[in-house]
């Protein structure tokens, strides 16, 4: 399986770390020089976020060793994904059953889809990285 | 699934390494595959088997939970 012409080069990584933190660097930029009467900080900022998503997502589809991309990290990448898939239902049902009995009198309405998707993302490319980096401890035997 | 790669390797003299670049895989694949942390693609084990020129089955072998 040809899976590594799939994959963004490891030497365009940077354009996925760009993508990234760029908009939200921007963003900070565009807050303290006091910008506020002529932006609305709330739009831009659902802006800002969907960019960073992108760039988390391209992120994912990027080689991130010399190694990567055969089969066996084509499957590390789809148990990450699943992984990423539970963690945003059980994030959604778990927030779901707070707000219902009011515990902690804590206001779940800031789940937005936002927030979600990046703790989703976060928790695949965690997750992934992890395994990278267990596979790059491996010893030859 | 049990397999017999790491002693065929050693019987052919060859290195994960070695093997990794004769099947395309990188090393770290055969790696898992030798400790059953992973199980091949039917392509790649046939690729291996290929390489060792041997039957799929004698290569690889079915476990009782599997």
């Amino acid at each position: 399986m040809k899976t590594k012409s799939r994959l963004i080069p490891k030497s365009k990584m940077w354009i996925s770390l760009t993508i990234i933190f760029l908009p939200v660097l921007i963003l900070i930029f565009l807050k303290s020089a006091d910008f506020h009467e002529l932006l609305d900080f709330s739009k831009l900022s659902k802006i800002t976020a969907s960019i960073s998503l992108i760039g988390m997502f391209l992120l994912f589809m990027t080689q991130w060793t010399k190694d990567d991309g055969d089969e066996m990290y084509l499957q590390i990448r789809l148990t990450a994904v699943l992984l990423g898939v539970i963690t945003g239902i059980t994030t959604l049902l778990v927030s779901s059953i707070f707000s219902l009995i009011n515990w902690l009198d804590f206001d779940y309405t800031h789940y937005n889809g936002f927030g979600l998707m990046f703790f989703i993302l976060l928790m695949i490319l965690s997750n992934f990285g992890q395994q990278i980096y267990s596979l790059s401890k491996q010893r030859e035997e | 699934m049990k397999n017999y790669i790491k002693i065929e390797r050693a019987r052919h003299n060859l290195t994960q390494g070695d093997l990794a670049d004769k099947v395309g895989v990188s090393r770290q694949t055969i790696n898992s595959i030798e400790t059953k942390k992973y199980i091949p693609s039917a392509v790649l084990a046939l690729k291996i088997a290929k390489i060792f020129n041997m039957p799929l089955d004698s290569l690889f072998e079915l476990e009782e939970h599997d």
